[in-house]
């Protein structure tokens, strides 16, 4: 019985050392520096700046423009069969985006819907950047024949009989809308119009681009647990249990990764970790026929296009359009490439990549961990395509720690604010 | 009648090293000069001297090499002939006269290589002596002397892309090696470090440069309260251009180039000269720079159908 009591114990001894190993090495992996938390918290929401300057849109900021842009966003009317509206690939419950591969409206979209949270940051918009502005991004599906299908006048149309009073009491546009009177009543199946009446049609058009700028601008992320964690860490980085309850350590390993051996911080950065910036990293062709020639076509779209900053539409003066005036147009390193997108709510935003060829995490991760080159066709790519990542060389259970911390990057979905939903 | 001439050639190199040597001396007491004395003119007319003086020696130095190898040809082929005679008067006499010219080489690789160091350093202390000058002569456009600094001065900044390069399909993982990561000093997070990027110590960093073929002084600063760097901000710059003379360079026509070595990338955009505000001094508007580290500006000038190119380097 002595024997057995003290067999017990030993036991008993051995399982209690085991869990202190496990237990220091756990707080280990949760132990900060003040200079890692001050390298963290660059990544958390705290640091976002507040929204840019939107010099070309007089109304970005304007509560009654918002209040009339969230009401266009999720309007079906504005579109030719009428059952398109922004919110159909834009969905608030799916963080704005709709869940596809690549959006089905009219027909099926060449890219994959990215979300609207955070793009108000974004220099540029559009995967290929081929947009310089909210406004101007909002007008392209509206005149995609595989998204809401409408052409300019269509769309002033529409905007006239749901919309004239309010647009008017923002824009003091009667005169416009008196000039295109006639056009719309009587020949807006086969228009000819002055060159007024252009004018006047493209005013309009931008107008309710403007006014769904000034509701995407007020679309909030809200801190998710990673945001939380670096909080915590700030207030008290000794409370290793307050810091446990928040980030398992799996996903505290995952960060570790991300933000080093990794490479992901590299471009994923900043507290909507992205840079903004175009690179190539090899994703598969989605359609090897018709290569998608990404930033290098995009600036080329963006010199042609009658909606940026430089624009008669824009409200902004040349000097205020910076980015445009000093574009860059050239360079090897354009080709096949797309923008950093957000990995804010990475988790819930699938499938992946420019074309969704990625449907889940696992996919993307190994992709990164060991990429094939960028496909290349001599016939159809200026020049051979820059590749921007190199293998990284991680093991099964770094994977899974790094998939375990893109889901810490979720924010909860707000259950009150009016403006997750239609008005 | 070949070892005569090789005889000679060996001849004026003896005198040409004579010559150089005193060369050097009426230089050095040129800089001794110059450093009392307060005038810039002056100041530049003897750094343009010393400037082609060093360019002179260094002409030298290489035709004095191709004389090197011709001499060393010509023995080859002595030893040659050498070998294929018999043993006798004629034999030792040739043995004699090789023997000579086998002596001569040394002298002249040694000369050779003190009128190339002669260059090099006269080329240093003129554009030492240059800088100075035309920092003065161009005063109160030059606000910053020295080097170009960013305005982030804390390098653990998001390390912005610092790890990816574009490869070569081909050579997919040449430069990398996972696993092997700076770390930052203060720091448990092995964040992507500037450790990777090989910035040489000994890079010239100054904001003042001669240009490549030494017809351009060039100096810039960025246009902002503190001259520093903004990261990740469109600012101006201020492309001051003279020539050699001191005199402002006027109507340049100025292609701007930016990119990191370390990283096979350019600018995010593209920035121009965009106004001459004043004789020689430029406006250059849509500089930006998104990340910290090593990167090259290139201005490539254009007057009168010559083109030459002046190189700043920036750590930021």
């Amino acid at each position: 019985m002595k024997r057995l009591l003290h067999l017990f114990s030993l036991l008993l001894l051995s399982f209690s050392l085991c869990d202190i190993t496990k237990f220091a090495m756990a707080s280990e992996n949760y132990r900060f520096t003040d200079a890692d938390i001050v390298f963290l918290n660059r990544f958390t929401l705290a640091t976002l700046p507040s929204l840019p300057a939107a010099p070309d849109n007089l109304v970005a900021d304007d509560p009654y423009a918002a209040a009339l842009g969230q009401q266009l966003f999720f309007d079906t009317r504005l579109s030719v069969n009428g059952q398109v509206a922004c919110a159909s690939c834009h969905q608030p419950h799916k963080y704005f985006t709709d869940g596809l591969p690549r959006s089905q409206a009219l027909g099926t979209t060449r890219r994959n819907a990215p979300t609207i949270l955070g793009a108000t940051h974004s220099p540029w918009l559009f995967w290929d950047g081929r947009k310089d502005s909210l406004w101007s991004q909002a007008l392209g599906p509206l005149q995609d024949i595989n998204e809401h299908g409408l052409d300019r006048l269509g769309l002033v149309r529409i905007i006239r009989q749901h919309y004239r009073r309010e647009f008017e009491q923002l824009f003091s546009n009667k005169a416009d809308w008196v000039q295109l009177q006639r056009v719309i009543d009587r020949q807006w199946r086969k228009p000819r119009l002055t060159k007024r009446q252009k004018a006047a049609v493209n005013r309009i058009v931008s107008q309710a681009g403007k006014v769904i700028m000034a509701y995407e601008r007020k679309l909030q992320l809200h801190p998710a647990r990673f945001d939380r964690f670096v909080g915590q860490l700030q207030r008290d980085n000794k409370n290793i249990q307050l810091l446990a309850d928040l980030m398992s350590e799996e996903e505290v390993a995952g960060m570790r990764l991300f933000m080093g051996r990794a490479n992901c911080a590299s471009c994923h950065n900043g507290p909507l970790f992205t840079n903004y910036e175009f690179h190539n990293i090899g994703a598969p062709e989605a359609d090897p026929e018709n290569v998608d020639l990404g930033r290098y076509v995009g600036v080329k779209l963006l010199q042609h296009d009658a909606f940026t900053c430089l624009s008669a539409q824009s409200d902004a003066g040349a000097d205020d359009c910076q980015e445009m005036r000093f574009l860059k147009k050239q360079g090897k390193e354009l080709v096949g490439a797309f923008k950093t997108p957000t990995l804010r709510n990475v988790a819930h935003t699938g499938p992946y990549m420019h074309a969704g060829q990625f449907s889940t995490l696992e996919q993307v991760l190994a992709h990164y961990n060991s990429p094939a080159p960028p496909y290349y066709d001599p016939g159809q790519h200026p020049s051979r395509p820059h590749f921007d990542i190199l293998p990284l060389g991680l093991d099964e259970l770094q994977i899974k720690q790094l998939i375990a911390f893109l889901q810490t990057l979720s924010s909860p979905i707000p259950a009150n604010d009016p403006l997750w939903s239609a008005p | 009648m070949q070892v005569k001439l090789t005889c000679r050639e060996g001849c004026i190199a003896i005198c040409l090293l004579f010559s150089f040597t005193a060369t050097a001396i009426e230089n050095n007491n040129l800089l001794e000069d110059s450093v009392h004395s307060d005038n810039s003119q002056t100041m530049i007319r003897i750094g343009e001297k010393m400037l082609h003086s060093a360019e002179a020696a260094q002409a030298e130095s290489i035709s004095l090499s191709l004389h090197s190898n011709r001499l060393r040809k010509s023995l080859n082929q002595l030893r040659r002939q050498l070998h294929a005679l018999p043993k006798g008067r004629e034999h030792q006499l040739l043995k004699h006269t090789t023997d000579i010219v086998a002596k001569e080489i040394p002298l002249w690789q040694e000369q050779i290589s003190r009128l190339r160091n002669q260059a090099l350093e006269q080329r240093k202390r003129a554009l030492i002596l240059l800088e100075k000058a035309y920092v003065r002569t161009w005063q109160p456009h030059i606000r910053l002397t020295g080097r170009i600094r960013g305005a982030e001065s804390d390098n653990s900044i998001a390390g912005h892309n610092i790890s990816i390069r574009s490869v070569h399909p081909g050579k997919l993982n040449m430069n990398s090696s996972p696993g092997k990561r700076g770390l930052t000093p203060g720091m448990s997070l092995e964040i992507p470090s500037l450790s990777g990027q090989n910035i040489p110590d000994e890079l010239n960093l100054s904001s003042s440069r001669i240009s490549r073929k030494l017809t351009v002084f060039a100096h810039v600063e960025p246009e902002t309260a503190t001259t520093l760097v903004p990261l990740n901000q469109m600012h101006q710059w201020r492309l001051i251009l003279s020539k050699l003379d001191g005199q402002p360079l006027s109507g340049a026509e100025v292609a701007i180039e930016g990119h990191m070595p370390g990283h096979v990338h350019g600018l995010p955009t593209q920035p121009r000269v965009t106004e001459e505000m004043a004789p020689g001094v430029y406006r250059v508007e849509g500089v930006k720079f998104q990340m910290p580290g090593w990167w090259v500006m290139t201005f490539n000038i254009r007057v009168n159908h010559q083109d030459d190119t002046v190189t700043f380097n920036i750590r930021l």
